[in-house]
């Protein structure tokens, strides 16, 4: 009977593990991926146009360069330099194609040579983006974000009236056209 | 020990095996477990293209961009969902993305409708072996920045399915 005893109890322990292990819970679990893409985007907005002002020949070859800077957003003579703002949020290639001199209405010529910067938008024409430089036919900036956004920056346009072709062109008025191109590889 | 008594400590242990392998399959199979439960991804939760600034919506019904999962098994169950607050681009930039009632979706095989439910918090349903697999589908909210940086972005959701 003792040993009847015995052998119940160790039934009992034998038995408990087996309650247990009918009480572990069953999980499963998977992942899946959630995934966008924001597309690449671009948008010009014209600041102002370069403007050399009104130029008053010497007429004896003492007649000085007219220059405007990038960063004279306001300058004496009416002058001023012109900007495009230019909203990105990605890498952007901007293809300058400049004129290598403006036409006159009576069908003259007066050679320009440009130059060219950018700035962080709202920035006064403080050039923090690209340094100002010569801004030839063809040239490139190529901009690139700084940060996780996107970002606005302005690219300035100044340029340079020589005094000899100043001197040597018909009174008239003369234009130009600089086009941009952007491209976001 | 006499042989009396050696039977009888035979006879325990081949119960206690017995009881301790035999029935344990039968009380996993009962608790609608027991190696039974399967969850498998079908397709992920895609928004495709975003726009800068411009808030997108996947809702559940939504078959081409929503979340799925098939899930496999029988009995009482639960859902829970582990979900990122953002997507993330490599560069680190985010997406934001919010989730809450009517993002998620249950539909049993033989139902006609998707039970919704949110995703937030844990959800609470039986699954009859006629109507497996059930299906999950997720939605939810992305809202890119008006500065948000072209790019790929990505996160996980992670879906565990528990059977008390």
């Amino acid at each position: 009977m003792t040993k009847l005893t015995i052998s119940l109890a160790t039934l009992a322990l034998m038995v408990a593990p087996a309650g247990v292990q009918a009480q572990v819970n069953t999980n499963t679990n998977n992942t899946i991926g959630v995934s966008a893409t924001v597309g690449k985007a671009f948008r010009w907005s014209l600041g102002q146009d370069l403007l050399f002002g009104t130029i008053a020949p010497e007429g004896d070859g003492s007649t000085a360069n007219v220059t405007v800077a990038t960063n004279q957003l306001v300058a004496a003579g009416g002058r001023q330099a012109g900007y495009v703002s230019l909203y990105f949020n990605a890498a952007t290639n901007v293809t300058v194609a400049a004129p290598a001199s403006l036409a006159g209405g009576l069908g003259g010529t007066l050679a320009v040579t440009f130059t060219c910067g950018a700035a962080t938008s709202g920035n006064g024409g403080t050039l923090d983006v690209l340094a100002s430089g010569a801004c030839a036919d063809a040239d490139v900036l190529s901009l690139t974000l700084s940060g996780t956004g996107s970002e606005t920056v302005d690219i300035f346009f100044g340029g340079t009236l020589a005094g000899a072709d100043v001197e040597a062109a018909a009174a008239d008025t003369y234009t130009g056209t600089i086009t941009l191109t952007a491209v976001q590889p | 020990m006499t042989a009396r008594g050696r039977g009888y400590a035979v006879l325990c242990l081949a119960l206690s095996l017995s009881y301790a392998w035999g029935p344990a399959p039968l009380q996993g199979q009962a608790g609608g477990g027991g190696g039974g439960l399967t969850l498998s991804a079908v397709q992920p939760l895609s928004y495709g293209l975003l726009t800068a600034g411009d808030p997108d919506a996947v809702t559940v019904d939504d078959v081409v961009r929503r979340g799925e999962l098939e899930l496999k098994g029988k009995g009482q169950m639960e859902i829970m969902m582990v979900l990122p607050a953002s997507m993330l681009s490599p560069e680190g930039a985010e997406i934001d993305l919010d989730f809450r009632f009517g993002d998620a979706g249950l539909q049993l095989k033989r139902a006609a409708g998707v039970t919704l439910f949110d995703p937030t918090v844990s959800y609470s349903f039986f699954l009859d072996s006629k109507d497996s697999p059930a299906r999950i589908f997720l939605g939810g909210l992305a809202s890119p920045a008006a500065d948000q940086a072209a790019g790929e972005y990505s996160a996980q959701i992670t879906v565990i399915v528990a059977q008390p």
